[in-house]
Formats: C-alpha cells, sequence, structure tokens
C-alpha cells in the first residue's frame, strides 16, 4: 500500500463551510451559515473572476429592483461527490414583477453576512429584458458534475 | 373564469392579449422567453424571462510536484 499525494476530498467540503484559515480569518458571531444574495447586472457591465466584494457598479435598475438584489436559498449544505466539493442554491431565485428595459446578462452571487459583502461567484446567460414580469434563475442539480459552484 | 394578467398596463383579460413564447438552449443555459400584447399591437406589455443555468463556475486546487 502506498501513499498517495492529495488535496484531501473532505477538505474542499470544509473549505466551504469556512473550516480552514490559512489566511487571516474573520471572527464569527455564530455557527451558521452565512446568508447570500444576488444582483443583476447589464450586459456593458465587467463583472467577473476580479470581483472581491459586492459592486453596484453596472447593476441593473428598474421597477421593483432592489439594489443589492434578492437573498439566495441555501437550505442543503455543500457536499461531496466522489472527489468533488459542491454547493448549489436550493430554490431558484426570483425576481418578481420587475422591469429591466436595460439588456442584462450576469447574476452575482455574494455573501451578505460578510461586512464587506464578498463576492462567490458570477454567472452569465443571453442578454435579457423583462417587462412588468419575473425574471427566474433555474438552478442546475446539485452534485459534483452539474452543481452551481464545484471544487474538484 | 377569467384569467388576469399582470402587464405595465394593470390586471389584463388574457383574452384581450397575444402570448408568445420564445426559447432556446445552449451550452451555457436553457431560455424560455414568453411575451405578452395586445392582440393586433406590437407593444410588448409584459415579458417573462426564464433562464436555467447549465455551466457551472469550477475550481481545480493544483498540488505543488
Amino acid at each position: 500500500m502506498a501513499n498517495t499525494q492529495a488535496f484531501c476530498s473532505q477538505a474542499k467540503v470544509d473549505m466551504m463551510n469556512g473550516l480552514h484559515a490559512m489566511g487571516t480569518s474573520v471572527v464569527r458571531a455564530t455557527t451558521a451559515a452565512d446568508a447570500f444574495k444576488a444582483a443583476l447586472y447589464v450586459d456593458t457591465a465587467t463583472r467577473g473572476p476580479a470581483d472581491t466584494t459586492y459592486s453596484p457598479t453596472g447593476e441593473v435598475s428598474g421597477t421593483n429592483y432592489l439594489a443589492g438584489g434578492v437573498a439566495v436559498t441555501t437550505a442543503s449544505a455543500p457536499a461531496l461527490d466522489v472527489t468533488t466539493a459542491h454547493f448549489t442554491p436550493s430554490a431558484s431565485i426570483v425576481f418578481t414583477n420587475v422591469t429591466l428595459a436595460t439588456a442584462f446578462d450576469a447574476v452575482v452571487i455574494y455573501n451578505d453576512t460578510s461586512s464587506t459583502k464578498l463576492a462567490l461567484s458570477v454567472h452569465t446567460f443571453g442578454p435579457q429584458t423583462v417587462t412588468a414580469g419575473d425574471f427566474t434563475l433555474t438552478m442546475p442539480v446539485d452534485n459534483g458534475t452539474t452543481g452551481l459552484i464545484r471544487i474538484a | 373564469m377569467t384569467e388576469l394578467i399582470r402587464t405595465t398596463k394593470g390586471d389584463i383579460d388574457a383574452s384581450l392579449l397575444e402570448k408568445r413564447v420564445d426559447s432556446f438552449e445552449n451550452e451555457n443555459e436553457i431560455t424560455k422567453c414568453t411575451e405578452y400584447r395586445f392582440l393586433g399591437e406590437d407593444e410588448i406589455v409584459r415579458r417573462d424571462v426564464h433562464v436555467e443555468l447549465k455551466k457551472n463556475v469550477f475550481s481545480e486546487p493544483v498540488l505543488a510536484e
């Protein structure tokens, strides 16, 4: 039996749960999961991997859209699928009865519990507008192959 | 029973509206758009969009050799 070099699989889930801090971390007030929000961005915005925190720059505006976006439902904790950690919001993200006349093509998910509103991920889609309607983002199946956020 | 559709002109009887559904799929998403117009008119009085994300974000740690 030989040893195997590895990034321990459970550590990937533990990182998603904030259990490893190789650098300066934060004092957490509770062991509860953080709250996350989703904000929409116009198609001329430049959101991407360099984002560190939520930014209002390029965020959509319109009837019934509140700056900062809507809450993300995170009832399902990060999990491990063989060696891939994965996390997916447990419900669709819905912006209800909005009018967004300027085309938008991205949603940024960010940590609403953190004091600086740390950015988590950016997801893009084809440019859309909404008129007195609903914009619904349905999540993929939460597993190691299709989960919305994965560490392999 | 009358079905009312919420629009930019208020709640309108569905029988007065034309409904158009468009959908497309690519490697990134499955999207369905539903538009309502008054019969015989061009102005969109309601547009809903439903996007199903297919492409996730992914990170792969690399170990030092």
